[in-house]
């Protein structure tokens, strides 16, 4: 238990030492890349500031995350299940990805103001995607014979997704959850600088505008504090979810 | 894509009048962007009263971008736009029912800042060297205007695409000689690492544009007249004001925008930019106005040298008969 | 996962040669189908909303464009793609050993993974500009950012896949006389392919995203440059024209990865239903 909590901790404290050593030693001007001497001061200076826009991006997080990961699992279960699926809906999603976004951010601004409506559909638009692909994947490695064992033992469409396929396809599914969970966070500053009146992401845009890059990079410790935290979040609720997964890793 | 469903909504929405426009006569104003030196005149008008003094209710918002800001008066949900005036060209010549009132910015702060060290002092000595401008911004199809304004061939500048929080370093290491730019953008935060820039001016070697304006729908201008004149007395009393007292009206920006990062030190930097941008006649010069001759002038280089299409008359893009009888002069 | 049981349950269209042929053409033909599909329902509602042409171009607006523009595009989106491909592969060149190295250590899961993450969340727009002086003027720093942007959900992906093996196949394997090479050519990286090529799917879209992003940023040509240069000229037409050939340079990159995924996994074909 120590180990996970100091191993983190001395990793953070070597990059945060060759960065620093890095900056002096080239003579980085600090409207570049700030020492961390420089900007982890600022953290703590503003300490109130940043936790409070911190909790409204931590809640859109997870607003963008939600409505990313649940049209994600049932459309990667369609696609995964049916082929007319796989052939039509999953290009179409490709296509839609493919889209630069972040253009549609001014769009959506002038369509939806500054809400947290084009915000959470901006942020879910980019979240659902890795979950998608992860879960056509967890539920394509079914094995089918497994499929109609259970259909054979009598058990309804819903018991067999419910009990059989979604456990199965869980490990691939959070597996897409880490990497959304990540994803998230980036989404969700860009979209707060250029969408909103509050949040990490608008400090960073007022940050941006008075050139104060020990205030950026300020925010972004504390936006990828948030991510690492949620890391560990879908970590444990995937050993809560999944007991037999966290067996398998102590035995190895 | 699923928005458009909602996009519907949304356009049935702007469609509908704002609700009580005439009961208590509120007036919002979507900004060009977060507060700065370029709304010290707003500010001064919010702080002084001058908007109650009309009877008005004025909320100012700060925006993302002038092309957004346009949009969002074309579509209604803003009565008043603080926005570039190419950029609102631009949506107006594609069909959004916007138009220009008044113009605080008469020229723009656009133009080309480059280091001290780089041998560069006037716009023909550009020539051979490496120049910045930002993908995406108004300044693209300005630099070849104002090239050739100067008689410069493009191809003897090595034009280079980079973004704006991408040159202050590009510049310092060497890579670039100069920027299209902002002086307030540029020369101010060089000046903090204490590297020394020049800027020279687009307005001033060539190519009249003029920047910042108030922008309004046309159909709320023809229903309301009256509340547009009030607003630009206000708001042009505000601007002359500031530009009697800077510290007066930086302080007054800070009072209306608590939440902006930008220190008072640099917002009195960047005043003698905006009130400058503001002058370009210098003392004595109508603060907010625009003649025909100069609209004339203007019209001619976007449509000869910007591709910029003619099939309107300018007088379609712009109204001085919103403006405040007695103009407010600049001190 | 076994190969061959279910081929006959996916119904008439794959059964015998001529309808192997049928499939191929299908495959190719329904994004084709499902693009249009998309276009047409953009068209159908921005007609029926009356959505103006500065708010948001209707398919017909901008279509010709692709046509007029033609060569100018084709150049454009040529030059995106031969950075996305550069990266791209870097990054799985990058990650899939390094997911291997974290799964193996668990010192480096508990602490270089979360370090990771945090140097994941730094926007590449802030990137972007410190690699630019790094890497200067130039195709690199944008093969930097799809790398960057690609390598995390490929990483992430191939560490679970390395995981997904059951354990007691693995003491089998051993049991029987596998070398460690054996053991992993044969056991191991088979079991974590599903994982990866899922990591490169996500990961391809990422490139995508990320060398607009990097083409925003500093650029001469490229897609993402033609876009940002339209929207300084406020030609919608022509910026909804780059967005439609980015999300085509997309759906092809997807199609090459489909395709080198059946080549290289031919167990994985056949699936029920």
């Amino acid at each position: 238990m120590i180990r996970r909590v100091l191993e983190p901790l001395l990793w953070f404290a070597g990059l945060l030492l060759i960065w620093e050593i890095g900056v002096r030693a080239f003579a980085v001007p600090a409207f570049l890349l700030p020492a961390p001497s420089n900007f982890l001061a600022r953290v703590v200076e503003d300490a109130p500031r940043l936790f409070h826009h911190g909790l409204i991006t931590t809640r859109l997080i997870l607003m963008g995350f939600v409505a990313g990961a649940v049209p994600g699992i049932l459309l990667g279960y369609l696609i995964a299940r049916f082929r007319w699926a796989e052939r039509l809906l999953y290009p179409l999603v490709v296509f839609i990805q493919g889209l630069p976004k972040i253009t549609l951010a001014p769009l959506m601004l002038v369509w939806f103001g500054f809400g947290d409506f084009p915000k959470v559909l901006l942020t879910s638009l980019i979240t659902f995607f890795p979950i998608l692909v992860d879960s056509v994947a967890g539920f394509k490695a079914i094995d089918p014979r497994q499929y109609y064992l259970c259909r054979s033992a009598g058990a309804s469409w819903w018991q067999t997704f419910r009990l059989f396929e979604l456990p199965s396809a869980a490990p691939h599914i959070f597996s897409g959850f880490r990497i959304t969970i990540v994803i998230a966070v980036t989404v969700v500053i860009v979209v707060e600088w250029l969408n909103s009146t509050n949040g990490l992401g608008y400090i960073v845009l007022r940050a941006m505008d008075s050139h104060d890059t020990a205030l950026i990079f300020a925010v972004l410790t504390v936006a990828s504090t948030i991510g690492v935290l949620l890391t560990y979040g879908v970590g444990l609720l995937e050993g809560l979810m999944l007991p037999w997964q966290r067996l398998r890793a102590v035995k190895d | 894509m699923h928005m458009t469903k909602i996009l519907g909504t949304a356009m049935a929405l702007a469609l509908i009048p704002l609700a009580g426009a005439s009961a208590a006569d509120k007036v919002t104003m979507i900004m060009n962007w977060t507060a700065d030196s370029a709304h010290l005149g707003f500010a001064v008008a919010q702080q002084s009263g001058y908007y109650a003094d009309e009877g008005l209710e004025v909320e100012l918002q700060e925006g993302r971008g002038s092309s957004v800001a346009a949009q969002l008066v074309a579509t209604g949900q803003a009565d008043v736009g603080y926005a570039d005036a190419g950029a609102t060209l631009n949506v107006a010549s594609q069909g959004a029912p916007v138009k220009i009132i008044s113009t605080i910015w008469k020229s723009g702060q656009f133009g080309i800042q480059y280091l001290t060290s780089s041998g560069i002092s006037e716009p023909k000595d550009l020539a051979g060297k490496k120049l910045a401008v930002a993908p995406g911004t108004a300044m693209v199809p300005l630099v070849p205007v104002f090239l050739k304004a100067n008689g410069i061939e493009e191809s003897d500048v090595e034009i280079v695409s980079a973004a704006q929080n991408a040159v202050l370093g590009l510049l310092t290491s060497g890579a670039i000689d100069a920027v299209a730019e902002t002086p307030e953008n540029t020369v101010v935060p060089l000046k903090a690492q204490g590297i020394e820039a020049g800027n020279m001016y687009f307005y001033n070697n060539g190519v009249p544009l003029v920047s910042l304006s108030l922008i309004a729908r046309e159909d709320k201008l023809q229903e309301n007249p009256d509340l547009y004149k009030r607003f630009l007395n206000a708001t042009l009393k505000g601007w002359a004001d500031a530009m009697k007292d800077p510290g007066a009206a930086v302080d007054a920006l800070l009072k209306t925008f608590p939440e902006t990062e930008n220190t008072k030190d640099t917002l009195m930097q960047g005043a003698v930019y905006s009130f400058a941008s503001a002058c370009p006649g210098g003392s004595g010069d109508a603060i907010g106005v625009t003649d025909a001759a100069t609209w004339d002038t203007v019209y001619q280089v976007m449509t000869t040298a910007m591709d910029f299409s003619s099939d309107k008359p300018i007088t379609d893009y712009y109204s001085n008969d919103y403006l405040p009888a007695e103009p407010f002069l600049c001190p | 996962m076994s190969g061959g049981t279910t081929t006959a349950v996916t119904g008439a269209a794959a059964s015998g040669a001529a309808g192997e042929g049928y499939d191929r053409l299908l495959a190719w033909l329904s994004p084709l189908a499902a693009v249009a599909a998309f276009l047409a329902i953009w068209e159908a509602l921005n007609r029926a909303f009356e959505v103006p042409l500065w708010l948001l171009p209707k398919p017909s607006d901008f279509l010709a464009r692709l046509v007029t523009d033609f060569p100018m595009i084709l150049g454009h989106a040529f030059a995106t793609s031969t950075t996305i491909a550069s990266g791209f592969l870097l990054g799985v060149l990058v990650s899939v050993p390094l997911a291997l190295l974290i799964v193996s250590i668990g010192a480096l899961e508990r602490g270089l993974y979360p370090v990771i993450v945090f140097l994941n969340i730094m926007p590449k727009t802030i990137i972007g500009p410190i690699l630019l002086v790094w890497f200067g003027l130039g195709p690199l720093m944008a093969v930097m950012v799809v790398f960057l942007m690609s390598f995390f959900p490929v990483l992430v992906d191939a560490m679970s896949g390395f995981r997904a093996l059951d354990p007691r196949l693995a003491y089998i394997t051993r049991s029987m006389g596998a070398s460690d090479w054996q053991a992993f050519r044969h056991i191991r990286l088979p079991a974590a392919m599903p994982h990866i090529f899922a990591g490169m799917k996500i990961g391809i879209v990422k490139a995508v995203e990320g060398v607009i992003i990097a083409e925003f940023i500093a650029s001469d040509e490229g897609l993402g440059f033609m876009i940002m240069r339209a929207s300084s000229f406020m030609d919608m037409t022509l910026l909804f024209s780059g967005l439609i050939a980015a999300a085509i340079v997309a759906l092809i990159f997807n199609g090459l990865l489909l395709a080198s995924e059946r080549a290289l996994m031919p167990w994985a074909r056949h699936h029920h239903t």
